[in-house]
């Protein structure tokens, strides 16, 4: 288990975009509680080149190994039955880690998604985790700044764009409408000029900046 | 949903598809590609490929995003390297014509439509500039995966070689099944009359007597009995209802000869034709009995009892009880029976050609024996003279929408007599038109009717009016005159007509400016579909729609009509004409071939919807709302209004307009 690293650096400033392979990652939990909570699944499809790649979905449930209260199933849809034909923890926390390997994550409020994602890996690998992982909410802001005063929360922005979630809080049915967001984020970003990694980095930067000032005044 | 099998950590295997030998395979799926397969559902061919078709599909293609106005494929990108399936959104395909570069959309296509299909299997770039006119997802994946779906489906590859026309046939054909299988019922007016042939046909010799012959009859339990030679060939049928005038006639010999009583010359179809054939030619000439022959050998009989044992109103009877109605009243109420046996005939598969070809037919005899039964009460010249129908009856393409569009020719020797003749005609020219409102005929607001002064002409005057006409027209009168050119004579010797008008189908040929004109009033009705999304509606008495007729079959009817009378050729009904202009290599037939489709798809959508509307007793219209309609539905009449585009395109650039 050594052999994974979990560390890995995002990519060189000077990388295209159209060149850039991303993991678009969504994790279901058991609640929203950071400290107590744990996940239970695991769903995300690749973006490279632009394009989500079908085959290189990824799709994982967990088996916690320890009964569950009966309203979360309200909330992530799986029913007890489902986790328990799941994997274990460790083994769908390395084939995600194993899957994912080298490329930037980006999720929607991926705060969430990457302090769960690293508390897992060391509680179940050991590893210290630092994960470069990507808000789609920062995107859409930098980006779309004039929207992003009335859309709050991915459902807005899927609504806006017309994107259908097929069943939503389904791990591999959101990360599927996130990159899909991601996409027409990443294409504006493209038809603006902005071309490289670092030109991406820095407009999107820039736009957070902007944005907390803009929340102290 | 999950692979629980999959352990090996490795982190491409796991994804989509384990193996094709896998039988969990669909139920290994992961979630977002299972949704993507019920979403392709939805669409054909998709909706007729399995699961393991889809699965493959998909697992070597991607999602990609076009942002409105990107142009996804255009013809100077060369072969194309990719297959395209709309996810979400919309696209056009614009061609650019080479003449004066304008920009023309040929199509429009939305969630579940895939391209650029011919390209790829032609090896050779689009014609068409493909553009996203709004943010749009589409499914893709390489050349040689699209050749590899293509190779190992069927309904892939079948989808793909037929193209869109396949797509229309296929719609039009399930029409016709739906409405079969609501019937629970396997009788198909498609049906070969082989298939009557289960039963021993019983015949006799010429000089068998008749009470033989109808002792065999009798014996045999059957109506009618075949009269043939050595060599089989039918010579002529003996029925109970001969019979039934034999009886009655005090002076038969019933030890005569059965060939002395016989009907001779009987009518007889080969095996392959159809139960339609056969009910129509026993409407047409009142048998109750066709001869099935191959080859001038008897092969059996179809009786009309046969064909139509499971109605209660049959063709043959209803056109019988029609040509013989005793009042204007009784064929009035018969006009019922006629829309309730229009109904059975789509439940049982009966084509737009077909249900056109039965109204016209019923039209017909109706008109002919209010005719008859009028021109007995009332005196008229006693010249030869006929009754002439233009337009939709002209064409024979009468739905249960229709009005009256009539004239009346008659012959006199002295061009002087003329006017004196037509005074004395008008009134049953006028007590016909009236008579024939009272069936259902409605009154034509255009006053084209015989019992106008200036429609109820003599053979030359005829002649003269048309071609004065034909020297004189501005575009508005050639507008509102069209249907002059699609005549036909309803009752009375057709030559009077026939004569007339040749004279007239030479003065067009040979009369460019006219026929440019007639071009011209043939694109003033456009299909209604808009340069963006869709179609265009209009508002009629309240309700937003389409009309089905003016927007979608007048298209079609107009450029048929102009193509044929600038070729000089004489069929008046609009498919007639199209396999006529393929016969005389003046359209292709692939692209008449798809026209047909077209016209046939929006007059099926007309007529069923004309029956919903009677059923709910709301007055008929040709408007229909495109949301109401499903979505292939939907996705078909805008196919065929694009195929009326290309149609008045190649009008267009025929004429030079």
């Amino acid at each position: 288990m050594n052999d994974i690293t979990s560390k890995w650096s995002p990519p060189a400033s000077t990388e295209r975009l159209d060149q850039t392979r991303w993991v678009v990652v969504d994790v279901e939990t058991t609640g929203l509680n950071i400290r107590k909570d744990r996940v239970i699944a695991i769903g995300a499809v690749e973006i490279a080149q632009l394009k989500i790649n079908l085959m290189q979905s990824f799709e994982r449930v967990f088996d916690p190994g320890v009964d569950m209260d009966h309203e979360n199933v309200l909330i992530h849809g799986l029913s007890p039955q489902e986790l328990q034909q799941g994997t274990t923890p460790q083994e769908g926390l390395r084939e995600f880690l194993e899957y994912a390997s080298g490329a930037p994550l980006l999720a929607f409020h991926a705060r969430f998604d990457k302090h769960m994602l690293e508390k897992e890996s060391k509680k179940w690998l050991g590893a210290s985790a630092r994960l470069p992982c990507y808000d789609v909410a920062d995107f859409c802001q930098a980006f779309f700044p004039d929207l992003s005063r009335q859309l709050k929360g991915l459902d807005a922005w899927l609504e806006h764009f017309g994107l259908e979630v097929a069943e939503r809080h389904h791990a591999t049915c959101d990360a599927m409408a996130t990159a899909e967001l991601a996409l027409i984020c990443l294409q504006k970003a493209m038809a603006e000029g902005i071309e490289t990694w670092g030109q991406l980095m820095d407009r999107v930067n820039a736009s957070i900046k902007l944005h907390q000032s803009r929340h102290m005044l | 949903m999950i692979d629980k099998k999959n352990t090996s950590g490795d982190p491409v295997a796991h994804t989509t598809a384990p193996s094709s030998t896998d039988p969990d395979k669909v139920d290994s799926v992961p979630r977002n590609i299972r949704a993507l397969i019920d979403s392709l559902r939805q669409s054909p061919p998709f909706n007729q490929m399995d699961d393991r078709d889809l699965i493959t599909l998909l697992e070597k293609s991607t999602v990609e995003y076009f942002p409105a106005e990107t142009i996804i494929l255009s013809p100077d990108d060369g072969v194309p390297s990719r297959f395209y399936i709309v996810k979400k959104g919309y696209i056009v395909g614009e061609r650019v014509t080479s003449k004066n570069g304008d920009v023309h959309p040929t199509f429009d296509i939305g969630p579940g439509a895939c391209f650029p299909i011919a390209a790829l299997l032609g090896e050779r770039p689009t014609r068409t500039v493909h553009k996203a006119m709004e943010d749009t997802f589409c499914i893709t994946c390489d050349k040689a995966h699209f050749t590899q779906i293509v190779s190992t489906s069927r309904v892939f590859r079948e989808f793909c070689l037929r193209g869109i026309s396949g797509l229309l046939e296929q719609v039009n054909r399930n029409v016709q099944t739906q409405a079969q299988s609501h019937l629970g019922d396997e009788y198909s007016l498609e049906t070969p009359l082989k298939d009557y042939l289960h039963r021993e046909v019983i015949s006799c010799p010429p000089n068998t007597s008749v009470r033989q012959a109808v002792k065999t009859m009798d014996d045999r339990g059957i109506g009618s009995m075949v009269i043939i030679n050595p060599d089989r060939k039918p010579l002529g049928i003996f029925t109970l209802r001969d019979l039934r005038h034999l009886v009655a006639n005090p002076k038969a010999d019933l030890d005569a000869p059965i060939s002395e009583v016989m009907n001779k010359d009987p009518v007889f179809l080969p095996s392959s034709a159809t139960a339609f054939d056969a009910a129509l030619v026993m409407a047409k000439h009142h048998f109750a009995h066709v001869l099935i022959a191959d080859d001038k050998r008897l092969k059996g009989v179809v009786s009309e009892r046969d064909l139509f044992s499971l109605q209660r109103v049959n063709l043959v009877h209803v056109a019988r009880t029609l040509a013989n109605a005793p009042s204007v009243e009784s064929l009035a109420e018969m006009q019922a029976d006629v829309a309730r046996l229009i109904q059975t005939m789509i439940a049982h598969g009966a084509s737009a050609e077909q249900i056109n070809r039965i109204l016209s037919l019923l039209n017909d005899y109706t008109t002919r024996q209010v005719i008859r039964l009028a021109a007995k009460k009332i005196p008229h010249p006693d010249v030869p003279f006929a009754w002439l129908t233009f337009g939709s009856a002209g064409r024979r393409e009468q739905t249960l929408l229709t009005d009256q569009d009539n004239g009346l020719i008659f012959q006199v020797d002295d061009p002087a007599q003329a006017d004196d003749i037509r005074q004395r005609f008008l009134p049953l020219a006028r007590h016909i038109n009236e008579d024939l409102d009272r069936c259902g005929f409605t009154l034509c607001k255009g006053n084209i009717m015989a019992g106008n002064p200036k429609l109820c002409l003599s053979t030359t005057e005829w002649n003269q009016w048309f071609n004065q006409f034909i020297d004189s027209a501005t575009p508005q009168n050639v507008l509102n005159s069209c249907i002059f050119f699609d005549l036909r004579t309803q009752w009375g010797p057709e030559e009077l007509a026939d004569n007339m008008f040749e004279g007239v189908r030479q003065r067009i040929q040979q009369n460019s400016i006219f026929q440019k004109m007639l071009a011209g009033a043939a694109l003033e009705n456009r299909p209604p579909l808009g340069i963006f999304k869709g179609f265009v509606t209009r508002k009629e008495n309240g309700r937003e729609g389409v009309d089905l007729k003016t927007q979608g079959l007048t298209p079609f009817v107009d450029a048929a009509r102009v193509l044929c009378l600038a070729h000089g050729l004489t069929p008046t009904n609009t498919l007639h004409r199209l396999r006529e202009l393929v016969q005389t290599n003046v359209v292709e037939e692939k692209d008449a071939g798809a026209w047909e489709e077209a016209y046939s798809f929006i007059q099926l959508l007309r007529l069923r919807q004309h029956l919903g509307q009677k059923k709910e007793g709301n007055e008929l219209s040709n408007l229909v709302d495109p949301d109401e309609l499903n979505h292939l539905d939907e996705r078909i009449l805008k196919e065929a209004f694009r195929q009326a585009q290309r149609l008045q395109r190649k009008l267009a650039w025929n004429f030079q307009l």
